[in-house]
């Protein structure tokens, strides 16, 4: 599905380093969670792979179902099945949610040669959806994420996600900020679209979001690089350690 | 010494007591270029063309149901109270006729007064209406001025609303691709107790467009509401100078302005909110934001108050910035192309200076900025 190269990454105004190259390898129906401290690049790594500006790849390749993702506009990326949850979902004063889930979902569907969905057939789904992530019905007619909570604005990245149906899912930071009622839904949503197909890039925190969304892989970076892989065990046990650890190593590692 | 260009236009006014006062007013008013408030309007797009005077041709539609009446000379004369009318005292000093609409007390129009003024060619075409909605009559209309072949427009419209009436209305303001064409709105309303006044003004096309409104609240708890929507591009100005007199308690008013303006054109928003002495409980608001689409493009905002009474609300903002960064990522995020996102972004931007609700008069906006949007945008 996902497969990331050697990746190289620096800030595009003040070329700071962020990425040291990444190796990093999601296949179909996977669900794989990145944990690491504060500036280790977490969030770089997922604008990068939504194709956000500001950044500057300088080697390494990233490959999405074999295509060259990194020559792909973030729109295409988008219509291509790659779908990210923002850390800080941004509010669109004027459109309201209804347009801009119909707008997206047309997009897609153009892309794959579909005709526009019918406003009936789009009520519908919309309803159904909703109901997963608990959301009001009112919330449809309200401008995109203006005047949510920090709660509702995280569940309207999800409603987003279940009506766009993605092939591969960045979540970063998701659980940030969430009570644990709001956490239970996002990870009902998450849990309720996992199938054999569809892939998951968890980035968080926080182990406890692990507790409800089991991933198959758990990967730690520190200073822009993976610097340990293993199963939903690492998670608990970096709960109980902490990052200094790996912080040691990475330096050791980098430096010599 | 007065202005070059009203001077020449002067020079057969007729004999009425109103005209010749008017014609004065004109001639102390002195060079526009000297004038507070004319420094940011381009005079050369009104003395470049020489063009001959000429007076209005009405169409109307929807006007079933209205009375047509003599127009009330105070009315008229009152114009001349406001310091800053030069073109609108032209117009009394120069036309004679005034189209005079009176809507019954109590009456409620289902359709919308439409008022087409249209001037072709090198002329300056001079029209005066007055609206007058007695107690608790209700209506909308729609004033639509459009020019084309180097034309010039200096309509000047009176509003009138007594105790209770409610008035919707719509001021269009476009040109047929000739960047040639000057239209200067002035309009004037006064208000009585519990009136409501909303108004949407849309500039796009035109060399100058500028719309001077002035809103007298003189009953207790009047509402007035002034929304203006700039799309340029080229070389255009738009310009809303729009001024408000609370002279009475518990009014409110809100003035908004949006402004999309690409290539070299200008946007200006001159907005006064002036709040006399017991206009206790005045709530007032003021609004303008511009979003530049080309380097080259420039807004001018003056926002200002002046307040003479102690228990009042009154807040001013205005902003000149560009289409959010962080919004257009997110909906391109989404699958959304950049251009349909930032035409997205744009109109939603554009919409938030709609302040008309009645249904029809909406929809026939919403249309007409749609329309409008995907000329300026996409010609």
């Amino acid at each position: 599905m996902l497969a990331i190269e050697n990746l190289h990454v620096s800030v595009e105004e003040e070329g700071r380093k962020i990425l040291n190259g990444i190796h990093l390898e999601i296949g179909a129906g996977q669900v794989h969670a990145i944990m690491g401290p504060n500036g280790s690049g977490k969030s770089t790594l997922a604008n990068v792979i939504s194709g956000r500006e500001g950044y500057t790849v300088t080697q390494g390749h990233v490959w999405y179902e074999g295509r060259d993702l990194l020559a792909m506009d973030p729109e295409e990326r988008a219509r291509s099945g790659i779908f990210m949850a923002f850390q800080y979902p941004v509010e669109i004063p004027g459109v309201s949610n209804l347009y801009f889930l119909k707008s997206a979902l047309n997009a897609k569907r153009s892309h794959e040669g579909m005709a526009e969905i019918d406003a009936m057939e789009f009520y519908e789904l919309l309803q159904e959806r909703m109901k997963r992530v608990k959301m009001d019905e009112s919330f449809l007619n309200r401008s995109v994420n203006v005047g949510f909570s920090g709660g509702e604005k995280k569940r309207n990245e999800i409603l987003q996600m279940t009506v766009l149906e993605p092939k591969l899912a960045v979540l970063d930071e998701t659980d940030s900020g969430l009570d644990i009622d709001a956490l239970k839904v996002v990870s009902d949503g998450v849990n309720g679209m996992r199938d054999q197909e569809r892939s998951f890039l968890l980035i968080t925190h926080y182990q406890r979001l692990l507790d409800h969304i089991v991933p198959d892989v758990v990967h730690v970076m520190v200073d822009g690089e993976i610097v340990k892989s293993g199963t939903k065990d690492l998670a608990l046990e970096l709960e109980a350690r902490g990052y200094r650890d790996f912080r040691g190593d990475a330096t050791s590692g980098t430096h010599g | 010494m007065s202005d070059p260009l009203l001077n020449a236009l002067l020079s057969a006014t007729p004999r009425r007591p109103l005209a010749v006062s008017a014609g004065e007013y004109c001639r102390d008013y002195g060079p526009l270029n000297r004038s507070e408030s004319w420094r940011f309007t381009p005079l050369a797009a009104l003395r470049g063309i020489e063009r001959r005077v000429a007076f209005a041709d009405y169409r109307i539609d929807g006007a079933q149901g209205i009375e047509a009446s003599q127009a009330d000379e105070t009315v008229l004369a009152a114009v001349l109270e406001d310091g800053d009318a030069p073109f609108a005292a032209l117009n009394l000093a120069l036309l004679e006729d005034t189209l005079s609409l009176t809507v019954a007390a109590g009456r409620r129009l289902e359709q919308p007064i439409v008022i087409d003024l249209r001037a072709l060619g090198k002329v300056w075409r001079f029209a005066r209406v007055s609206l007058h909605l007695e107690a608790g009559a209700c209506a909308t209309f729609w004033l639509d001025m459009a020019c084309e072949g180097a034309a010039g427009q200096l309509p000047l419209l009176l509003i009138t609303l007594e105790q209770d009436a409610e008035l919707e209305g719509v001021f269009r303001q476009s040109g047929e691709d000739d960047n040639e064409n000057a239209q200067l709105l002035y309009v004037r309303s006064t208000q009585a107790a519990r009136s409501i006044l909303r108004l949407n003004a849309v500039q796009h096309g035109n060399a100058l467009a500028r719309v001077d409104v002035h809103g007298e609240l003189d009953g207790d708890c009047a509402d007035f509401a002034f929304g203006g929507i700039q799309m340029l591009r080229g070389g255009q100005v738009g310009d809303f100078h729009v001024t408000v007199r609370h002279r009475a308690e518990n009014a409110t008013s809100h003035q908004i302005v949006r402004g999309a303006l690409d290539g070299k054109s200008t946007g200006v928003f001159d907005g006064l909110i002036h709040v006399a002495g017991g206009a206790q409980l005045t709530e007032a608001r003021q609004d303008s934001r511009f979003i530049l689409l080309s380097p080259e493009a420039r807004a001018q905002a003056m926002p200002r108050l002046e307040i003479y009474a102690d228990d009042v609300q009154c807040a001013h903002g205005a902003t000149v910035g560009f289409v959010d960064p962080e919004a257009l990522f997110y909906l391109q995020s989404r699958g959304i192309g950049l251009l349909a996102a930032r035409d997205l972004l744009l109109f939603a931007f554009l919409q938030e200076a709609v302040v008309i609700n009645e249904g029809a008069l909406a929809a026939k906006l919403s249309q007409a900025l749609t329309t409008a949007f995907k000329e300026e945008n996409h010609a």
